[in-house]
This record gives structure tokens, sequence and C-alpha cells, in this order.
């Protein structure tokens, strides 16, 4: 539902860019950008660290999902590791 | 959720992850990945623990035997999780929430990057940031009269977020933390491109070439095209996107590969 609404948003700004460089532009960043399917990640309630995770999940009776890599680098955060 | 990543010498392991890592490492208990998911409840305690990789014969230990065994293996662990905690059926699942613009900030660059690795497909799932603008950022693609050149190293805050989620080849073997991108090369240039219902268009086009800290022979270049759309001659929307290869090398610097590296940016306005 989102992803075919931004189509329509950024098919109709593609009609007001009057160039055709611009128009395939806009067209390619309908196509590449991600959908909510794609962003399954980002449903998630991510906390920034075990300790910020661990105060989160006391305050609000919930409990944590923790990811535990045994490496000396990763960023999930960013998600550049 | 969250995560933590260290090393067994480390001297600051918090400790549910020496709780974790005595059950993994335990002699015995077989091979297993680097990686591992845990259930903790609201008090912190461990309840369930598993290795983030599917078993390598695939098979579930449930009824359910469909689909792939990495989200079956999950979805198994997740349900005995559940179960200890006392919870019932999961509800419906959150809305995509993507990076945000701190508070007091009126504007930024919201940057999707996906790398389409084939031997590594969870690459492909994008990283998003966000990249706070300022008025003098947005001056830089000001509304032009006529065709205007302008250099790729003036838009290094936002072109900077154009690496791939896993580049461990590409990491300070001191530090360990990845190398990041530091150079943008290339003249780009800003081009009128129409005008509809008061608003005005302008495409940014050019091709980029980026270096990171890392130092070396070490680039990559990409084309770029943004729509940039103003009103009354300011900045008030930004659509883009980029693409190129990006090169890849395995351990210890054998092989080369090169893969699809995408990039899309769209304006974030408060």
């Amino acid at each position: 539902m989102l992803r075919t609404a931004t189509a329509v948003l950024v098919l109709s700004l593609s009609a007001f860019a009057q160039s055709p460089e611009a128009s395939s532009a806009l067209e390619r960043f309908a196509k590449l950008r991600p959908g909510n399917d794609d962003l399954a990640m980002y449903r998630l309630d991510w906390a920034e660290s075990l300790a910020a995770a661990e105060k989160k999940a006391a305050a609000e009776k919930r409990p944590i999902l923790l990811v535990v890599i045994h490496a000396k680098y990763g960023d999930m955060i960013t998600g550049h590791c | 959720m969250t995560s933590w990543h260290g090393h067994r010498d480390d001297a600051d392991i918090p400790p549910v992850v020496q709780e974790v890592w005595a059950a993994k490492f335990k002699p015995g208990s077989g091979q297993s990945s680097n990686v591992d998911a845990c259930v903790l409840d609201a008090e912190g305690k461990l309840v369930r623990r598993w290795d983030a990789m599917a078993p390598r014969d695939g098979r579930g230990r449930g009824e359910d035997l469909r689909g792939d065994p990495l989200p079956r293996h999950w979805r198994e662990n997740l349900k005995e999780a559940r179960a200890a905690l006392g919870l019932g059926e999961p509800g419906k699942p959150r809305e995509v929430s993507l990076p945000e613009l701190p508070e007091g900030l009126r504007s930024g660059i919201r940057v999707f990057t996906r790398l389409d690795d084939r031997g590594m497909p969870a690459y492909k799932a994008p990283v998003v940031e966000l990249v706070p603008m300022g008025d003098e950022d947005w001056a830089l693609l000001a509304r032009p009269a006529k065709s205007a050149a302008l250099d790729a190293s003036a838009l290094l805050p936002w072109l900077s977020k154009m690496y791939p989620g896993g580049v461990m080849e590409r990491t300070d073997p001191d530090t360990k933390f990845a190398y990041r991108v530091t150079g943008a090369k290339g003249t780009l240039s800003l081009d009128p491109a129409g005008e509809k219902d008061g608003s005005a268009f302008a495409l940014l086009h050019g091709r980029v070439t980026l270096t990171d800290s890392g130092g070396g022979d070490f680039a990559y270049s990409g084309e770029l095209r943004v729509v940039v759309e103003y009103r009354d001659r300011k900045v008030t929307g930004l659509k883009g996107v980029f693409e190129g290869p990006y090169p890849r090398q395995g351990p210890k610097g054998s092989g080369g590969f090169e893969f699809d590296l995408t990039g899309v940016f769209e304006s974030v306005m408060r």
C-alpha cells in the first residue's frame, strides 16, 4: 500500500519535471526505493545498546531479543559492519 | 531488540553474554556460527539461546517443515521463548519505523544503500541512515538559472553513506571499525529541469568516485542522478539514486568481485 502510494507520488512528480532525464531519474527512484517488505528490520524496536535495552525492558516489563556477535567489528544499529 | 559484539578475551563482557558463550564454547558443543540470538526476560535473565544460523541439515524440530531452514529455525526458537515467557500468540507486526530527524532539526536526506552480493544475500537488505541538512547544505543545491557545475566533495556528508552493509575487508585492523568514506570526487552538473504548478525542478547528475579512510588505491564509482524540487526558490524536496559496481575481496585479499551497489536518496522535511 505504502509502496503504491510512493510510486503514485513519484510518478506525479515525474510528470511535473519537464526534462526527460529528470523524469527518468524519478522513475528509477520509484523502482529502487525499498518498500515495507524490504524494510522489515525497521519494524523491530531497536535499542542502541544492551544497557539501553535492559533499562527499557525493565521499565516496560518486556523481554529483550539480543543478538551476540563474536567479532570485534559489527554495528547493527547503523547496519554497517 | 539489540545487539552486542566482542571477543572472548575482552575485559568488559556483560554477564548475560558470558552465560551465552559459556554454553556456546563448552567442549563438545559442536560447530556453530559466530552469531547467537537469545531472549532475555524483563529482568535481563537469559530465557533461551540459539545459534543464529540454521542447523546444517536444514531440518526443523517442529511440525512445520515448510519454508526455508533459516526463518523456520528462528520461528521455532522464538516460539519456544514465547512459551517459556508465558506469552500468547504474536500480535500484529509493528509499522516500519525509519530513522527520523533528531529533535530540533528541520530537514535531512534519508539514504538507503543495498549491495547485491550474490554470496551474501543478507547485504541485499537495505541500510537506512538519515543525514541532517542545514540551510548551508541546501544552499549548495540552490535553483540554477542555467546549467551549473558542482564538485562532488561538497556533498560528502550524504554521499559518504554510500557503502555496503557488510565491509569486513574494509575494516581497520587495529580499531576493527569499518573505514569511513572520506572522499568524493567528480564534477557534477546541476541543470534546470522544468517548472509546473509553482514548483521548479533541477537535475543533479554525474559520475562520483568515492574513497575511504583505509587509503591505498581503493576507490569505486557510480552514476548519481538526483531531482531537486523548489518552491519560491527554496528546496522543498529531493529524490535520487546512485548506481555503480562495488569491488569486494575475499579473505586476506584473495579473489576479486564486483557487485551492484545501489543508493536511494529522499529528503525528509519537517
